[in-house]
């Protein structure tokens, strides 16, 4: 059981993500973290997994029209979606209604109402559906930071990271470079079997990854209508 | 006397909570105890009594909204019940409620306003919506204001009832959480073994009775709060391995159907013991019957997989019957049954011919001598709570 990028130059190199690992995707504003975290979500869900998507930047209903809108049809794969929301209520926007596949937490300070909600999405695709893989998206820890210090939130991921190995499923987490100190992204680095760069420069936008194969490849790559896509040089 | 109005919870306490008394649910992360504090307030302003809840990670609106959905109205408790925000100055906005701390990180500031609505609700119930945010918030060194909290509460002839969220704190703050702080503490976690699914709770500790040590297992309906009810173990494996044995040796009452002497349908048996009431279900071995394993390892929280020792030509069905099992992510041991017959092979011997790895347990029973069947049950018990 393996999860695959959908990405083919990544998952021809990385040859898969193994289950129980946890992944740190960082790098700076724009260059298209969610862009790769969708994609592997969406891989997912089409091969017949889970999908559990904790937001804490677009609201649940931001986040299923980006999907739409870039040619995903989440449709035939709504029971096998979770959404944790931690955004309409801070922002206003919650009516107190929401799609069973939805739940809204009060703000990104409620950490355990996050865990509380992944908990219930593990329990619902694996004892009720019998589903097999699972990815769980975190996206971000920078704005999980806004409101929480290094400490709580170590405290949190190393409970939540430990579930998400217990339960097979792989966690993949974006955090935004250049707004934390280097210990943050040491710390949270401690808790994660892989890392994933990506990096703009003046030649392009590059991928490196590390702890996932055994060679640590660079890539170059473009984002194409909500895809990301290999340049070879 | 006050009551938690938390199923059989009085009962272990001997009646609920003094008037005086601080009580502390001390819930893992991940597992839904906050409605355990909900619960126990309305439950006191159900007895005439005054309710006020600090909220320190959820806005007031979606607190009330919270109680709703349990389905109590706490509206029609009027000026008896009341909010402390100490959660909209933590995101910068505007609150109308009575209590509002303007700035939830300064801990004198918290504590000023914190001890002012103790007073002002003297026999009140006074709800800490969440103790671990305070810890996140105001640093690990709260224990004089806690201790300040609780006297007050003494000297009002309140009830202080605080939500903890056990975090992977220093272990010094979580023993003088659990030891120390509070007259009564309850353990609130999850049940499970890849995934959680399902919740117990136990008493830790009590200082004004002998309290019950006993596991409960809830679940947590919306509308209706805490409801307990009664888990059940599972009982399978290959034809003639002792399956119905092994139950009625492990069981206070147990009940099997049968047809020339095999099973034929459930067997059925109920345990008490470690503070756990469990019911067993067994199921008849031959391969047509899958499907009701399949059926019944939905509603199971763990499974005993039976095999007969001197029979290694059935172990290939054994482990056919595991991969059903793990499908469900179910804990589960394997009982090494008939271990007093000739030709009976080792727990060593067993896990080479199986070819399992050691984070499988292999437990040597003799089920008609009940050799080894409480072991076998301690141990299953012990994996579903997580000790």
């Amino acid at each position: 059981m393996t999860y695959s990028f959908g990405i083919d130059f990544l998952d021809r190199q990385i040859g898969a993500v193994a289950p129980r690992s946890n992944i740190l995707l960082s790098g700076p504003p724009m260059v298209g973290k969610g862009v790769l975290v969708r994609n592997l979500f969406y891989e997912v869900l089409k091969g017949g997994g889970g999908g559990i998507y904790i937001t804490t930047k677009d609201t649940a209903d931001q986040l299923k029209d980006w999907f739409a809108s870039h040619g995903m049809d989440m449709r035939p794969h709504e029971d096998r979606i979770g959404i944790i929301d931690s955004i309409s209520r801070t922002l206003g926007f919650s009516t107190g209604k929401h799609a069973s596949n939805v739940v809204q937490v009060s703000s990104a300070v409620d950490l355990n109402g996050i865990s509380i909600g992944l908990n219930r999405f593990l329990t619902r695709f694996y004892k009720e559906l019998l589903l097999k893989e699972t990815v769980v998206v975190v996206e971000s820890l920078s704005n999980l930071l806004m409101f929480s210090n290094i400490q709580i939130l170590y405290r949190f991921l190393y409970v939540f990271s430990g579930r998400i190995r217990a339960a097979g499923c792989v966690g993949i987490y974006t955090l935004e470079e250049g707004m934390h100190g280097p210990e943050v992204l040491a710390t949270v680095r401690q808790l994660c079997q892989g890392l994933i760069e990506m990096k703009q420069e003046s030649g392009g936008k590059y991928i490196r990854v590390s702890g996932l194969s055994a060679s640590n490849p660079i890539f170059k790559y473009a984002i194409q209508e909500g895809r990301i896509m290999e340049v070879r040089e | 006397m006050i009551k938690t109005g938390i199923p059989k919870l009085d009962d272990y306490l001997h009646g609920g909570i003094p008037k005086g008394k601080s009580i502390c649910y001390y819930t893992q992360p991940g597992v839904a105890g906050e409605v355990f504090g909900m619960q126990t307030l309305i439950s006191h302003l159900e007895q005439g009594g005054k309710g006020l809840f600090i909220t320190t990670t959820i806005e007031p609106s979606m607190v009330r909204e919270e109680f709703m959905d349990y389905g109590w109205d706490i509206e029609r408790y009027g000026d008896r019940f009341a909010i402390l925000d100490a959660f909209s100055g933590l995101m910068g906005i505007q609150s109308d409620e009575r209590y509002v701390v303007d700035d939830p990180g300064d801990i004198q500031n918290l504590n000023d306003t914190i001890s002012r609505a103790i007073d002002d609700f003297e026999h009140g119930g006074v709800v800490h919506g969440s103790l671990s945010q305070i810890v996140d918030l105001c640093g690990e060194n709260i224990d004089e204001y806690l201790k300040e909290w609780n006297k007050n509460i003494m000297l009002n002839d309140s009830i202080g009832i605080y939500n903890f969220t056990a975090w992977p704190y220093p272990e010094e703050i979580l023993r003088k959480i659990k030891e120390e702080l509070f007259d009564c503490v309850v353990d609130i976690g999850g049940v499970g073994g890849r995934i959680l699914f399902g919740q117990y709770y136990g008493i830790i500790r009590a200082n004004w009775c002998e309290a019950e040590k006993r596991y409960v297992l809830f679940r947590v309906t919306k509308p209706g709060g805490v409801k307990v009810y009664i888990p059940k173990l599972l009982v399978t494996g290959p034809f003639n391995a002792g399956k119905s044995t092994f139950i009625h040796s492990l069981s206070t009452r147990a009940v099997s159907v049968d047809r020339l002497g095999t099973t034929v349908a459930l067997d059925h048996g109920h345990v008490d013991h470690m503070g756990f009431s469990v019911d067993l279900f067994g199921t008849p071995g031959q391969e047509r019957f899958d499907p009701l394993l399949k059926l019944l390892g939905k509603e199971a929280y763990g499974v005993f997989v039976v095999i007969d020792s001197t029979k290694p030509q059935d172990f290939a069905r054994a482990k056919a019957m595991l991969e059903l099992i793990k499908v469900h992510g179910l804990p589960y041991i394997i009982v090494a049954n008939k271990q007093d017959l000739e030709g009976a092979l080792s727990e060593k011997e067993i896990r080479e011919k199986m070819q399992i790895g050691e984070e499988i347990k292999i437990l040597p029973v003799v089920a008609t001598e009940k050799k080894g069947v409480v072991e076998a049950f301690e141990t299953i018990v012990n994996m579903v709570v997580g000790a």
